[in-house]
């Protein structure tokens, strides 16, 4: 099998698209293209502090759940309780007494203990006790949607300013949510390395092949819903920073919006192909539609088809690949 | 609580003086307005009518020449993108923010960016918490309130009640059902025999009270809240009971099912009161004068509560019905303040 080999090679410039290739990544690249010309177009101050700074800061969170969905989606499984478990988290930082756990960063480290409890549930049910990750974390998603309505039956709390002035603020110069997001993709770039990153990718492109090689398949699983759920932390964080309050509903877009980035970026839902990269020019992708739509003036009705017809393309662009490798 | 309002106030006291006599009228050297709307839930027939209702006062400020352009996002139920839309308006540069939230905190943050940025902000519809946005609304306490007092006085104080709310921890069910809880408790003779929520839906407000209506042989009344009342008017109906003592919804179809049951020789004591969408129009109409610079008086809370005049009563029923007979079924009452009793609002 040749990924190139269909490819006319014209001249070398084209020699890094092969390796786009067989990231899967070429689509989503081709389509993050055209929407941020389309933005820059639109809007003549895209490239101001304030504007990118507003753009990373909104996308933020979304990124960081796409990526972690990607994780997921890498080693052949899903976890459609994403979104509500956003919520989760979100509501158990607005309700927590501030003060009281050891201010921001308390709530914070509270926030990530949260998260890695539920991805090891979920973890488990999927690796541990064979259900089909599908149905297994739309269940547990129902649950982390229980909870939060029962933590916090309506919209409400607080969650300290301070983590909203330092998610809005910068780092020795760089903002901080573009900070996060660098953090969490060396995190993940180191990861892929290391034996265990490998083994995700290893055990979602071929279990069998996996497993007759001695990975543990259900521990390499296991694996990748925690650290999925470490990024799911750190998007409920992103967010829950911007609305400094909780909102038992907060999160739910977020299932299918990254299952759309995953499929943006390329990354075949059969697990195994393409990069959490893929994910975040997926998240980037759908966010700049939204704002193409806003400053071409369009109504806001049309998001919803705009969107679904750029996932339609990633699809129809996956389906025509498959068919070229076949 | 004090007004204190930065940034645009005394960026409009020039204007103001202008403005004190005629009308909103600022100066025609004032840069054109652009207005920002941001919308939560959409698709609804209330809020559907609100955001018509907001065109249509916007499209009489721009013939006037007192505005330049409405900008309209609806966001659906995602909080993350309704802080998305208001950023945009935000970095668009609009000279004042409408904001129909879908909760009354999570926009909290990005209306300190709104304050950052010197652009008014006007909460209508759904109340924030935040203290720099100026809520624009009906007092929904007040307006369950009313209902509650209704049924307690049709029942002259005796009587089983069934309690229908709307969306289980939305701000607006959550104010008028603990209004509803609070009338009902200073009145030890009436007994609430069921109480449960009906998600503001027609459909699932029948098919909830048809289950209550099978456990429940003896109901005198029922209290319920906006959108749902002519589902369970339905569901007694398909069980072959009399429709009871019930409250309702101003809205055309609601009324028009109403009239049929009257006018079929039944005894119908059927209450309703307006929630009107044209608190869209009313909001626009603050959005253009404070930015024209003119100033609010102050305000409790920083909050305008719409005082409702509409109330449906078996008096007044054909009259209303007359007045909307080229609406759609689906059109509620509407009511707005006029031009004259939004300049009373200002200094």
């Amino acid at each position: 099998m040749s990924a190139a080999g269909g490819l006319p090679r014209t001249g070398s410039a084209l020699a890094i698209w092969p390796a786009l290739r067989r990231s899967g990544l070429g689509p989503g690249l081709l389509m993050l293209a055209v929407v941020t010309g389309l933005n820059i177009a639109l809007q003549p101050d895209f490239f101001s502090g304030a504007s990118l700074s507003g753009n990373i800061a909104t996308f933020a969170p979304t990124i960081l759940i796409c990526v972690a969905q990607a994780v997921i989606v890498l080693s052949r499984e899903l976890d459609l309780s994403l979104g509500a478990g956003v919520s989760l988290i979100n509501c158990v930082m607005a309700s927590l007494p501030q003060d009281k756990v050891g201010g921001p960063l308390g709530v914070m480290a509270i926030a990530i203990l949260v998260a890695i409890l539920l991805g090891a549930v979920n973890g488990l049910l999927v690796a541990y006790a064979g259900l089909p990750s599908l149905v297994a974390t739309f269940a547990t998603g129902a649950i982390w949607f229980g909870l939060a309505l029962t933590i916090m039956p309506q919209p409400g709390g607080v969650i300290s300013d301070a983590i909203g002035d330092r998610y809005a603020g910068t780092l020795m110069g760089i903002p901080v949510p573009l900070l996060i997001i660098a953090v969490a993709m060396t995190g993940w770039a180191i990861l892929a390395r290391h034996r265990s990153g490998r083994r995700i990718m290893a055990v979602g492109s071929n279990p069998q092949a996996a497993r007759d090689a001695g990975i543990p398949l259900r521990r390499t699983k296991l694996l990748a819903y925690l650290v999925a759920w470490i990024l799911v932390a750190l998007g409920a964080i992103a967010i829950s920073a911007q609305t400094l309050s909780g909102d038992p509903r907060l999160g739910t877009s977020y299932t299918l919006a990254s299952v759309a980035a995953v499929v943006i970026g390329g990354i075949s839902l059969g697990g195994g192909r393409g990069t959490p990269w893929g994910a975040l020019v997926g998240a980037l992708v759908l966010g700049l539609v939204t704002n193409v739509i806003y400053f071409a003036g369009i109504a806001s009705s049309w998001q919803e088809f705009v969107k679904g017809l750029v996932i339609v393309a990633a699809l129809g662009f996956m389906v025509l690949e498959g068919q070229r490798r076949a | 609580m004090a007004f204190t309002r930065r940034g645009f106030t005394s960026a409009g006291l020039g204007l103001a003086s202008v403005a004190a006599l005629g009308g909103i009228k600022p100066s025609q050297a004032a840069a054109p307005v652009t207005i920002g709307l941001s919308n939560g839930y959409f698709g609804t027939e209330w809020r559907d009518q609100m955001i018509d209702a907001s065109k249509t006062q916007f499209a009489m400020y721009e013939n006037q020449g007192l505005a330049h352009k409405l900008i309209v996002q609806q966001a659906g139920p995602d909080t993350a993108a309704q802080i998305q839309d208001v950023r945009n308006m935000i970095r668009s540069r609009v000279n004042v923010l409408m904001i129909d939230a879908n909760s009354a905190t999570a926009l909290t943050g990005v209306i300190h960016e709104a304050k950052r940025a010197g652009i008014p902000v006007i909460a209508f519809d759904q109340a924030v918490t935040d203290p720099y946005a100026i809520n624009v609304g009906i007092d929904e306490y007040d307006w369950g309130k009313h209902y509650a007092e209704w049924i307690v006085a049709q029942l002259k104080g005796q009587g089983r009640v069934a309690v229908m709310d709307g969306v289980p921890g939305h701000p607006a069910a959550v104010a008028r059902r603990t209004a509803f809880m609070d009338v009902f408790a200073k009145n030890p003779g009436i007994k609430i025999v069921w109480s449960g929520y009906g998600m503001w839906d027609q459909a699932k407000a029948q098919a909830v009270m048809a289950t209550v209506l099978a456990a429940t042989p003896h109901i005198d009344a029922v209290c319920t809240e906006d959108g749902m009342g002519l589902g369970i008017m339905r569901a007694f109906q398909a069980a072959g009971r009399p429709v009871p003592i019930m409250t309702g919804e101003a809205q055309k179809s609601f009324l028009l099912a109403w009239k049929k049951e009257r006018d079929a020789g039944h005894d119908v004591h059927l209450f309703a009161r307006s929630n009107p969408p044209e608190i869209g129009r009313t909001a626009v109409g603050v959005a253009v004068r404070i930015a024209a610079g003119r100033k609010l008086k102050p305000l409790p809370d920083n909050t305008y509560h719409y005082p409702i005049k509409v109330e449906v009563t078996n008096d007044n029923l054909d009259q209303l019905l007359a007045s909307v007979a080229d609406k759609p079924d689906g059109y509620f009452l509407g009511e707005y303040l006029s031009e004259s009793e939004l300049d009373k609002l200002f200094v």
